[in-house]
């Protein structure tokens, strides 16, 4: 059993992350890309799967963000 | 201990490293031969000796890198022992923060934030006097539910509030953080598993490693002058036990942190003054070669002599504290533990050697006073064999390791550009004044006035104009000397001319950005989406 405020904090504090810290890591994996040594073919493949990681890292976010509004918008006040 | 480990490459990298060492104490005979016997009169003596001198001196540090690069391709580099971890010490984590930017701060306090290690707390040491700054680090440590750190008087700068903030701390490990450095999830898994595993150990230093340097000249090139550092030389004082602290991205036992009495407040270089109290308490030290923290590299020329100026200030210091201990008390360390601590502190003086390198062509194309002698053949015969070896060991280790050529050039062209920041913090070190800590500027990618560069531009016009007069000297003398030392002022002056390279206006790379490609799934992740 959870109060909704915790519930609701945990929450947010996921879609933070999520928001943020994978970009974050994405930076500093590109950047090791670059010193490698891979041919540009391999390097294109890894960035192809970061982005697509990215993109559903955004994905991920949004879905975060309804949970919260849907949280939100309920009279519960314990899960 | 380190398994002896040869392939075909190994033996021939040794051979070469051998035959280079061995070319190297020719040449440094000769010239001393050469220097002794000579019938010049005192002027070009003395100006020979100090020639000389610096020549040696500067020899001295490529050997004792090549001693390191034969030691690490003799020996395969050992993995640590590592404790399978049941119970997790708790780590409390150090971000040191004054006046930083927001975003920066709180990128690194996400990063920390998910680290994988479950017994963890986040300290954020918030040294900050404007309210602004204050009031941004509240927030952070607010949102993300860390402690925030603060005291009433300040001293020491970071290694004070470090030293304020573990008096307080119970916590086994310690790690601490710049501001501009973020842990990947798995840091703290990899090392308190391998000081668990040796009570010994006082601390583990990871490499940096900037994230940055795709769109930054000066990162990118600073980042390359730290890879001889963070390559073969860290490995090779890790086997020596002589790894010192570089202040970030470093676990320590809090116990040997208390036995030294908390990090060196004396000095602006703190970790490596730290690192010499810890050996000669007989801890031990390692290097852990694995990048598990990425962080942000200066971004224009003022941020980087910021810093350079602070570490070469930092390691005459500890050239003093270690010379000390060395007449006091000789039996303190191991001679090759002394060996370490002296050329690493005394590194920054080359930056004098390197001024006589620079100055003594000058002299000899402007005055016609000569302070090389050596007969030409014996002179090609000698040094261009080293000149040549030398190249193909610095070039060939650090490729096998993926650091391309001209990546490789970009870090030693830069440090060229900094022999006046080392001159001016070198000096300021032997004189004991304590300039106060000044954090490396983050995010500021903007082109320095050429005005606060004139030290650079000096020595570039300097050359410039010796160029312009040995040439026309050598149209009407074909003198070989004269075409030797035109030589050398033109590397110099090439080697001067980048400062307009790097000295740029960029504008910084939005986060997290990577090329766009097609949302299309790659074929490598299409198996799970049917999951």
């Amino acid at each position: 059993m959870i109060t909704k405020e915790k519930l609701l904090d945990s929450v947010k504090m996921a879609s933070k992350t999520e928001e943020s810290a994978l970009p974050l890591y994405t930076e500093h994996i590109n950047s090791v890309l670059f010193l490698s040594g891979f041919g540009e073919d391999k390097k294109r493949r890894i960035q192809r799967i970061l982005q697509k990681l990215n993109n559903d890292s955004s994905r991920h976010a949004e879905t975060l963000r309804q949970l919260i509004r849907q949280i939100e918008s309920e009279d519960k006040d314990v899960y | 201990m380190a398994k002896n480990y040869t392939t075909r490459k190994s033996y021939l990298i040794q051979a070469v490293v051998m035959l280079l060492l061995i070319n190297l104490i020719v040449y440094v005979v000769f010239r001393a031969v050469f220097v002794s016997y000579n019938k010049y009169g005192p002027i070009e003596k003395v100006l020979s000796i100090f020639l000389f001198i610096a020549e040696g001196f500067v020899l001295l540090h490529a050997f004792g890198y090549f001693i390191g690069v034969y030691r690490m391709t003799k020996f395969q580099k050992a993995e640590p022992g590592k404790r399978q971890l049941t119970e997790f010490p708790p780590v409390a984590i150090l971000i040191a923060a004054r006046h930083e930017p927001k975003k920066l701060l709180e990128n690194t306090v996400i990063s920390c934030y998910n680290l994988s290690y479950p017994a963890k707390t986040i300290y954020i040491l918030d040294d900050s006097s404007e309210q602004k700054y204050k009031d941004e680090a509240e927030d952070i440590a607010e949102r993300y539910d860390c402690r925030l750190f603060r005291r009433e008087t300040r001293h020491g700068a970071k290694a004070g509030v470090v030293n304020d903030c573990v008096k307080k701390l119970t916590d086994k490990y310690i790690v601490i953080f710049d501001v501009d450095q973020s842990p990947m999830r798995n840091f703290l898994n990899d090392t308190v598993a391998i000081l668990e595993s040796n009570p010994r150990l006082a601390f583990i230093q990871t490499p940096q490693f900037y994230s940055n340097l795709q769109s930054n000249r000066v990162a990118l090139a600073s980042d390359m002058q730290q890879a001889c550092f963070y390559e073969y030389i860290c490995e090779s004082k890790s086997t020596n036990d002589t790894m010192m602290s570089c202040g970030t991205n470093v676990v320590i036992r809090k116990e040997a942190l208390d036995d030294v009495g908390g990090l060196d407040e004396l000095t602006v270089t703190e970790d490596f003054a730290t690192s010499l109290n810890l050996h000669l308490k007989g801890w031990e030290t390692l290097y852990y070669n694995h990048v598990g923290v990425f962080g942000q590299g200066p971004e224009n020329l003022s941020a980087y002599f910021n810093q350079q100026n602070r570490w070469a200030m930092g390691a005459v210091g500890v050239l003093k504290k270690t010379l000390k201990t060395l007449l006091k008390t000789p039996s303190a360390l191991r001679p090759i533990q002394w060996w370490e601590y002296i050329i690493t502190s005394s590194y920054y003086w080359v930056s004098w050697a390197y001024l006589f390198l620079i100055l003594c062509p000058l002299i000899y194309i402007f005055f016609g006073v000569p302070s090389f002698f050596m007969s030409p053949e014996v002179y090609v015969g000698s040094f261009l064999p080293y000149l040549i070896l030398s190249n193909f060991i610095f070039i060939t280790t650090l490729k096998s390791r993926n650091y391309g050529y001209l990546k490789i050039l970009q870090g030693q062209i830069i440090f060229f550009l900094a022999l006046p920041v080392y001159l001016r913090g070198t000096l300021l070190g032997l004189l004991g004044i304590n300039k106060t800590f000044t954090i490396t500027a983050k995010g500021d990618t903007t082109a320095v006035p050429y005005i606060q560069l004139w030290p650079q531009l000096l020595l570039w016009a300097i050359n410039l104009a010796a160029i312009t007069w040995g040439v026309n000297k050598l149209i009407y003398s074909h003198s070989i000397a004269l075409a030797a030392n035109l030589v050398w002022i033109i590397c110099h002056f090439t080697l001067y001319s980048f400062v307009f390279y790097f000295n740029e206006d960029v504008e910084r790379a939005a986060e997290g950005s990577i090329a766009a490609f097609s949302d299309e799934a790659p074929e490598e992740l299409k198996v799970y989406q049917t999951v």
